[in-house]
């Protein structure tokens, strides 16, 4: 398991009709790239990556479980036993989810079956009176849209526990939230260079788009607050919030209600004064482009046409789900405004489960960490609908980073930092109903070297398959293929056996 | 004793004063040499008392923002008077000056700026064992000169006293004095000794007929001039050729200075000898002695400082700064009682509940109103100011966990308030004992992991495992940092990497040893009129071995209102107060069951080891439910003494002062202070001057007061961009902000504007981290720049829209013409009565908004640009709109977000 499909000759005919179905044919028809936009396709000359950032760590072998049989010796009994059993007002140090519990999946290169946390079932979004039926990343999944990274974590090489032991190059400050953060967004260079200040996202971001649009929308884009992930050479991400993009109150630049035009006027010339301090000119910076770019973005995104909206019904109370709602209408606006190639990142908390895996009594799937992955599933799911409607699911590939894996075994009440977990890609250009990487067999102090199972004496395992390899084979569907380039933005790719996880079509 | 032959007269006078100030100036407690490092304590001048006649005035200084030394080294070459000078950036006890010689211009009036020649002469080497020994070690290649050296020792010490420079000379009058359109000679002056004792000490290095001329001269102050006796030596060769006996000192004549403000005086003289004549200069300052206390000159110096100190200046503390001195003022802030936020909310609460109960997060609103109003309005300012810093360092966070606690949120914050300026080691505990810590970072009521006996009779760990989240922040964020640093905060390098301060055992081990904690009983309480159950049942010991008490969690005024549960926030006190031990669920290094007698496990199980390979070893006698009372006590010890270890190993660590400094430097001055500023806060940090690590009163004033700080003309990337909430508390405090007619303030809902609220950071790590640097420039030039990580697209609008609201709470802008204002009942607001009395002539208004927003340090073009609109589109507005509109286009100028 854990191998990428074959590329028999039916697969490729199969995936060429998806392609097709999808739009994305401009790569064997370049005429196709001709097409006027009015026809609402790209055609292929606009693609996005999104990265939605679980912080504080998700519990990832709680979300993709090896759902085989209960048999004693089963995948799943022996993940069941290294939780600590399963859950309940009567085991409640336990972290297992129950065997019936899990979402059932047969990944088509996986010889066991899978499950998926209770989380991932389709849903029905309210919203005021609207209402709404999204998959869910279960159904996403068995579909072939959604696929799972297995394992995958920061490493500088591949690591063995004895070479671990030894004393050989892991990544810095291992088990430090903010550290390993900060590498899943920079990538793992070289000297694990903290001050290293470009984020792949900006610098795929700088190869494929080149720089700021027209009217200054910069390629990168964070409904979440600043991320290293998005900065690029020259590439100042853009900051907007799940709201949308308001426009300053009481300093309209026409009209005279309140002589606004004329203090508008005032405030656009002191912003462009110089000054000897960095900070004042930084501040100015931010505040110019605030006004400027956000008055283009506005008017396109609440154009009383529509045309700045999607009707996909998002979930209400869900921050995440709003986030993807602004993301999803920022990608139908800058097609229009000419984008080829943008990064987004949004950012859903709270998953550091110290505590609270679980609550006495609740149902599975809507409290404890089942109420994050909810939270998730349902807004990941309206994004979904909505990538549907305004015909980008094959430009558009998202995925999810999270700063490490959590313990296997528990404290009590929750789990701790851990190293190796799982990650989430969706879209049609990715090869779903897959595992990629390798799905380790969840014992505690494991140390085979032949399946490459690695963990430590709380169930930690040392992940199989690198941020880099897996930024790297979103770079490559976004547009760096050249392998110069690759390492470039991945100097310790070439430590690793593969560069493309074959992840994507 | 004299050493310069200042005449009888002086003589006796000098010694008088040295005499007395010599035994006053501040001895060095340390032995070793290499613990002094150069500092301001090192003014004064010097002498080789085997070489009387010839000496050294040495100065230390701050230069283009850092700390310097000059030195000016009086002597003789061939009978004939000689003056070196050189500056010199010091480093540790010791630093190199390249000095200079010059020769070639005549005494004023037939002085020209521009004839008198300069050349290097060499270099003096001064290395110090305290403030009061040393050694001066030169080179010269000059023609006449040699190399050498001469052991030096302290022979007068400029008074430090805070004096204000307003009708009479002050002790800040020391310094170096020159007439700008003179430049090329000038007069040193000390001013020794204090009240009606006070004399002043000025040396004048000159020329004569193209040779240098040196002049001694001393006298009384009185009032705001000083007359002085000068004399003029000559005869003695440089050494080892010196001879005292050699020096000729004739008398010269009167010099009076005459203080006119901290930096400017007259100079005026009458010699009785040929060729010096009489004459006056007007005398600026040249430098002024760092550590010298001149106060703020201005008020934008006074303005500024408390920028740095308070949440904002307003008219009366501007007075009251430049009245006492800084230094002053800091002592009168810290002897000022706390004002505290839990109990006023308790009381709040617990008569609100009886009337209009409501669920618990509504009270929210309560910690947040008593936490703007202490900013605005509380008079110990400094403390506020302090422990909000603490608060974005040893962060504690109402978001999440704790959202339904403000009574237990407010307790932390008086934790903050009350240890601001007490030891850090105390508030590390204070903290790590807090239950609402307990609760953020997850050790409250961690357990130990139990190791039982299994079918086989093995060993084996249960499923609980302790959990290491506090373990991992306590020393992460909350003291050492994750890698090995030098007190001045730059990292040390072994190969060239940095070295981690601790691996993933020592969080391990950290972990076990916070593990036992929960919440205490103290038996029910009342709060207000109600009372509150808590049932504790034995009392004594016996309560901490207790498995029911360990797992109880204290109690909440709870009620039903139209058939529904409310559960208020009116919660039994032990939900904030420290929690205790209980050792039953304590790691003591022992296994959890009869069957093997709780005996002690195997290694290395049955100890912990902490930072420097520190172990706590295996507690004496066994910790369960059924100890006996006799060894309760003990099990108790055992437990409250390895936090007591843990805190220890933890405040020991020679990470904890730069950490702690740079990290409270860049919330009170500045993003990116230079080493050298990070190292003396860090030392002050080691010993705050009489032995005491950890006092955290001494290294707040090391950081408002060191000459980085307080330079009068920052270097440009000194500063930081305000935080929101210290934006907002500037520009209410400068116009007198009031509450609401009701009493209350109205910015608990400040997050719909501010990406930040106090004590509600999105986590641990704060609104922003310390390293975080804007992309673009900041970040190209190596700046850090915390606080630009929530300034973005998005907050800039919010923030403005936000100020907008606050600003004209309570003014109508309906009618273009005219702004009619109602008192609101429940927002802070501008009173109408502080807006009217502004200058209504638009340059008097944009200048009196320049000094109480900008400190007097407006642009030209901004000014230029504010006034024209007055001027043109807005002339038909009225005196209120003008004058708020303004406020506003300040408030969200880059002038006014960044402070400097």
């Amino acid at each position: 398991m854990g191998r990428y499909a074959n590329h028999s000759r039916r697969e490729f005919l199969k995936k060429l009709g998806c392609s097709f179905a999808a739009g994305s044919m401009a790569s064997l028809m370049p005429q196709l790239a001709l097409l006027p936009r009015a026809y609402g396709q790209s055609a292929g000359s606009y693609k996005a990556l999104v990265c939605i950032y679980l912080a504080g760590a998700n519990d990832s072998f709680n979300w993709l479980v090896p759902r085989d049989s209960e048999s004693p010796g089963s995948r799943y009994d022996t993940y069941r036993s290294t939780r600590g059993g399963v859950y309940s007002g009567s085991n409640s140090n336990g972290l297992a989810l129950a065997f019936n519990d899990l979402l059932p999946i047969a990944p088509s290169n996986s010889p066991i079956a899978f499950g998926l946390h209770p989380s991932s079932a389709d849903y029905t979004a309210t919203n005021g009176a609207a209402t709404q039926t999204h998959s869910g990343i279960h159904s996403l999944f068995n579909q072939g849209k959604a696929a799972f990274v297995c394992n995958a974590g920061t490493l500088v090489q591949p690591i063995s526990k004895a070479e671990y032991d030894a004393g050989a190059p892991r990544p810095a400050q291992l088990f430090s939230h903010n550290d390993q953060e900060l590498q899943w967004h920079i990538g793992m260079s070289a000297a694990n260079n903290p001050m290293a200040r470009y984020g792949w996202g900006g610098r795929v971001a700088k190869l494929t788009a080149g720089g700021p649009l027209a009217n200054g929308l910069s390629p990168t884009l964070s409904v979440a607050g600043a991320a290293r992930f998005l900065n690029g050479d020259g590439i100042l991400p853009y900051q907007l919030s799940s709201g949308g993009v308001d426009l300053i109150d009481n300093y309209a630049a026409t009209g005279t209600t309140n002589y606004s035009a004329a203090r508008r006027a005032v405030l656009d010339d002191l912003l462009d004064e110089s000054s000897a301090s960095p900070f004042v000119r930084g501040y100015s910076a931010i505040a110019r482009r605030s006004l400027d770019v956000g008055e283009s973005l506005a008017a396109r995104l609440d154009a009383a046409d529509g045309s700045g909206n999607v009707s996909a019904v998002f979930p209400a109370g869900n921050n995440l789900a709003d986030q993807l709602k602004m993301v999803a209408r920022m990608i139908k606006v800058s097609r229009t405004l000419g984008a080829t190639r943008q990064v987004y990142y949004v950012r859903m908390g709270s998953f550091d489960l110290h505590q609270g895996m679980f609550e006495a009594g609740g149902a599975v799937a809507s409290t404890g960490h089942g109420a994050l992955l909810t939270t998730l599933n349902q807004a990941v799911g309206a994004f979904w609908t909505a990538l549907g409607e305004i015909g980008a699911r094959a430009d558009v590939t998202t995925f999810t980073m999270s700063d490490f894996g959590r313990t296997l075994t528990g404290n009590g009440s929750g789990s701790d930092h851990a190293w190796g977990g799982n990650l989430m890609l969706l879209g049609d250009a990715v090869r779903g109903n897959q595992l990629y990487g390798e799905y380790p067999r969840l014992v505690v102090n494991a140390n085979d070297n032949a399946t490459r199972d690695y963990s430590f004496s709380r169930g930690q395992y040392i992940p199989t398959t690198s941020v880099d390899q897996v930024a790297a084979t979103l770079a490559r569907w976004m547009g760096v293929s050249d392998s110069a380039a690759l390492g470039s933005i991945f100097p310790l790719l070439g430590n690793f056996a593969s560069n493309d996880l074959g992840f994507m079509n | 004793m004299s050493v310069l032959r200042i005449g009888v007269a002086g003589m006796m006078a000098l010694a008088c004063c040295t005499t007395t100030l010599a035994a006053n100036t501040p001895a060095q407690t340390s032995a070793s040499a290499a613990a002094y490092a150069l500092g301001s304590d090192i003014s004064g001048t010097w002498y080789d008392p085997a070489q009387n006649g010839q000496g050294l005035v040495i100065q230390h200084i701050v230069s283009n923002g850092r700390p310097a030394l000059l030195a000016t080294w009086f002597t003789y070459l061939d009978g004939k008077a000689r003056w070196l000078v050189g500056i010199g950036i010091p480093d540790g006890n010791a630093v190199r000056i390249p000095l200079s010689i010059t020769d070639g211009a005549d005494f004023p009036p037939r002085f020209v700026p521009g004839s008198a020649q300069t050349q290097p002469w060499g270099e003096l080497v001064l290395s110090f064992s305290s403030n009061r020994l040393g050694n001066a070690t030169w080179t010269s290649s000059f023609t006449g000169f040699n190399n050498g050296s001469m052991p030096i020792e302290r022979l007068t010490t400029p008074s430090s006293a805070y004096e204000a420079t307003i009708g009479q000379i002050a002790a800040c009058h020391s310094g170096s004095w020159y007439d700008p359109t003179q430049s090329g000679h000038g007069i040193f002056t000390e001013v020794l000794g204090s009240g009606s004792n006070r004399q002043m000490l000025a040396i004048w290095y000159t020329y004569l007929n193209g040779e240098q001329r040196w002049m001694t001269a001393l006298g009384p102050i009185s009032g705001n001039s000083a007359t002085l006796t000068a004399t003029i030596t000559s005869g003695a060769d440089f050494p080892p050729a010196f001879d005292p006996a050699a020096v000729v000192s004739q008398p010269w004549g009167t010099m009076t200075f005459t203080g006119i403000d901290a930096d400017r005086a007259n100079w005026s003289w009458t010699s009785t000898l040929a060729g010096f004549g009489s004459g006056t200069l007007n005398l600026s300052r040249l430098s002024a002695l760092s550590g010298s206390d001149c106060g703020p000159t201005s008020d934008k110096h006074a303005a500024r400082f408390l920028t740095q100190a308070t949440f904002g200046p307003n008219n009366n503390d501007v007075a009251s700064v430049r009245a006492a001195g800084y230094n002053a003022w800091i002592d009168a802030q810290m002897a000022l009682p706390a004002t505290l936020q839990r109990p006023t909310i308790e009381a709040q609460i617990a008569a609100q509940v009886l009337t209009d109960p409501r669920n618990a997060q509504f009270y929210r609103a309560y910690r947040l109103e008593r936490w703007f109003n202490s900013a605005l309005y509380a008079p110990d300012q400094l403390r506020q100011r302090v422990a909000f810093a603490l608060s974005q360092i040893l962060v504690l966070s109402e978001v999440g966990a704790l959202d339904n606690n403000p009574i237990g949120v407010a307790e932390y914050n008086d934790i903050l308030l009350r240890g601001a300026f007490g030891n850090y080691r105390d508030l590390l505990r204070d903290v790590t004992l807090s239950p609402m810590m307990g609760v953020f970072l997850t050790h409250l009521r961690n357990q130990k992991t139990d190791w039982t006996l299994d079918r086989d009779n093995n060993l084996v760990a249960g499923l609980i495992q302790p959990d290491e989240n506090y373990a991992r922040e306590v020393m992460q964020l909350f003291s050492i940092g994750l890698i090995e640093r030098n007190r001045d905060f730059t990292p040390i390098l072994s190969g060239g990497q940095t070295i981690p301060t601790y691996t993933q055992d020592l969080v391990t081990n950290t972990a076990r040893v916070l593990t036992g904690h929960a919440w205490a009983c103290s038996g029910p309480a009342t709060v207000g009129t109600i009372t509150l159950n808590r049932n504790c049942g034995t009392p004594g010991t016996a309560q901490q071995f207790s498995t029911t008490l360990f797992f109880s969690t204290p109690g909440r005024y709870a009620t039903q209102v139209g058939g529904m549960g409310v559960v208020t926030a009116l919660a039994h006190p032990d939900t904030y107060r420290p929690m205790v031990c209980y050792p039953r669920y304590a790691d003591t290094g022992r296994s959890a069951t009869a069957s093997n007698n709780y005996a002690v496990l195997p290694a290395p199980n049955d100890r912990k080891t902490l930072l420097g390979g520190l172990n706590i070893d295996a507690s004496p006698m066994a910790c369960h439910s059924s100890t006996p009372a006799i060894d309760q006590q003990a099990c108790i010890g055992y437990c409250n003494g390895q936090l007591n270890t843990l805190i220890e190993t933890l405040f020991q660590h020679p990470n904890l002062p730069p950490m702690i400094a740079r990290q409270l430097i860049q919330r009170l001055t500045t993003s990116n202070p230079s080493a050298g500023y990070i190292d003396r806060v860090a030392a002050r940090f080691e010993d705050d001057g009489v032995g005491v690590r950890g006092n955290l009163g001494a290294v707040v004033k090391a950081i408002l007061l060191d000459p980085e700080a307080r330079a009068n003309a920052p270097a440009s990337d000194f500063g930081k961009l305000r935080e929101p909430l210290l934006r907002l508390t500037a520009l209410l405090r400068a116009f007198g902000v009031v509450n609401g007619s009701n009493g209350a303030n109205g910015l608990s809902n400040i997050e719909r504007g501010f990406p930040q609220a106090p004590l509600r950071a999105p986590s641990v790590f704060n609104f922003y981290e310390p390293d975080y640097q804007q992309p673009g420039e900041i970040a190209d030039s190596g700046l850090y720049s915390p606080e630009f990580q929530i300034l973005n697209e998005s907050t800039f609008i919010t923030m403005s829209d936000e100020f907008w609201r606050r600003i004209f709470t309570g003014y109508s802008t309906t009618s273009a013409t005219a702004t009619p204002f109602a008192t609101p009942g429940n927002a802070a607001h501008l009173p109408a009565a502080a807006i009217d009395a502004l200058p209504t002539a638009h340059d008097a208004l944009v200048e009196t908004l320049n000094q109480r927003l900008l400190y007097g340090s407006m642009s030209d073009s901004m000014r230029a640009k504010l006034v024209a609109l007055l001027n043109t589109e807005m002339a038909a507005a009225d005196h209120r709109r003008k004058a708020l509109s303004l406020i506003h286009l300040i408030a969200i100028s880059s002038e006014f977000a960044v402070q400097q």
